[in-house]
């Protein structure tokens, strides 16, 4: 595969995908703007790399998505991280403005505002795991045995996982923001 | 009311986050890929290196030669400049058929040699292997990939990164191990580059790669005539 072909392929995948990934970071990270750039970066960098590989196997999306997840399980588990419980909270970095202070921006309205910020607080209050087993399975919609695959432990701990996560989130956010539907593992 | 997935999309949702542009990434990749390349020079030549420390070690001890380890100083292990013998390409303990047309010898050491497309080097450094055509002596099996058979001896290719190995054994009277093309996906044919490595002989300098390391780049380009460059030109794509 000729340089320019990867350089072109690779930025059309960038330009297509990078704002989810960096979304997904910033839920993985509850907040984090900055940490949420650092693993799409680091991301990134994995799949130029590997570029070839990854557009032969005919998914760099799901590639993406399985090395950001493991840049994150990776980066909790080294014991110098410690931005989660900076001082101010998780989520609130979203709401730094360039000069400094905190404001919500003028084209949210105020109850998007609060109800964000709300959430990457809920969230900030699950373990790094708990947390990403919630963004595998409630927001890229990934089945359990996918989930458990790429976080490289049993269904039964995604189960368990995602059932202490949930009720985290819901004493977190209350009935009113998040009602009681269960979701499949938790009737089983 | 909220189900968790449009919760989460709320949460997810940040339209004053800085912008990036693929430019950053792109960098970003290419020093990493380049690095990566150079890190598996480097990674070769160590291990071949070792290699040829215990083998001098070993050869010290059974016939008691003197401390100096026994190496001479005009020993083909380090890097040597292309000649033609027998009309064969001639570089260090290497020798082979051609080398493929728009393409030239940048340079090498005593376990690879690196060549470069007429066009314009990636870079000036015949240890980077990317984007190069490279033939590696490597005392290690790289891994599994495709068979093929090529006059009655087997071949593996597999890929990696952007760039194809076709990698087969080293024959009797060479070091043990394999010898290596490695090439960009893309650059040659498969069964062209089949037949540059059947026409591959190592001499034992392979296994002795310069472990006093007083030229860790090789032959670089610059210092090559124009004849070193190109000595027999194969037809290539």
């Amino acid at each position: 595969m000729r340089r320019a072909e990867r350089d072109d392929e690779f930025a059309e995948f960038v330009s297509a995908h990078r704002g989810a990934l960096v979304s997904m970071g910033r839920l993985l990270t509850a907040g984090d703007q900055a940490w949420a750039e650092d693993l799409v970066q680091t991301t990134l960098t994995k799949l130029y790399v590997s570029w070839s590989r990854v557009r032969r196997a005919g998914n760099p999306v799901g590639y993406a998505r399985t090395t950001l997840t493991h840049a994150f399980v990776d980066e909790t588990r080294r014991a110098y991280r410690r931005r989660e419980i900076a001082a101010g909270g998780a989520g609130d970095d979203a709401f730094i403005t360039e000069g400094g202070s905190r404001t919500a921006r003028a084209s949210d309205s105020a109850p998007d505002v609060e109800l964000r910020r709300d959430v990457l607080a809920a969230l900030a209050g699950l373990a790094p795991r708990q947390r990403a087993v919630v963004v595998l399975r409630h927001w890229l919609d990934l089945d359990v045995a996918e989930t458990a695959r790429l976080l490289d432990c049993t269904e039964g701990t995604v189960k368990s996982q995602n059932a202490k996560a949930l009720a985290h989130l819901r004493a977190a956010l209350g009935e009113h923001k998040f009602p009681a539907h269960p979701v499949p593992e938790e009737i089983r | 009311m909220n189900d968790l997935r449009s919760l989460l999309d709320t949460a997810a949702s940040a339209h004053d986050a800085p912008t990036a542009t693929p430019t950053d990434d792109l960098t970003r990749g290419r020093e990493a890929l380049r690095r990566t390349w150079r890190r598996r020079g480097a990674v070769s030549v160590a291990g071949l290196a070792a290699l040829a420390v215990v083998g001098v070690g070993a050869a010290t001890a059974l016939d008691g030669r003197a401390s100096d380890g026994g190496r001479s100083t005009d020993d083909p292990g380090v890097a040597a400049a292309p000649s033609t013998v027998d009309d064969r390409v001639v570089v260090g303990p290497f020798s082979f058929d051609a080398v493929p047309e728009g393409w030239e010898v940048q340079g090498g050491r005593g376990d690879f040699v690196t060549m470069v497309p007429l066009s314009g080097a990636p870079d000036r450094f015949p240890e980077a292997f990317e984007g190069k055509l490279v033939i590696l002596y490597e005392p290690n099996d790289p891994g599994p990939g495709r068979h093929e058979t090529f006059e009655g001896r087997d071949y593996v290719v597999r890929g990696d990164s952007g760039h194809t190995m076709v990698v087969t054994a080293t024959q009797a009277g060479e070091p043990q191990g394999r010898v290596i093309v490695q090439f960009p996906d893309g650059a040659f044919p498969v069964p062209d580059m089949i037949a540059l490595l059947a026409s591959v002989e190592v001499g034992p300098g392979a296994a002795e790669t310069d472990e006093a390391g007083d030229d860790p780049a090789g032959i670089p380009l610059e210092e090559l005539t124009e004849g070193q460059r190109r000595p027999g030109q194969a037809p290539g794509r």
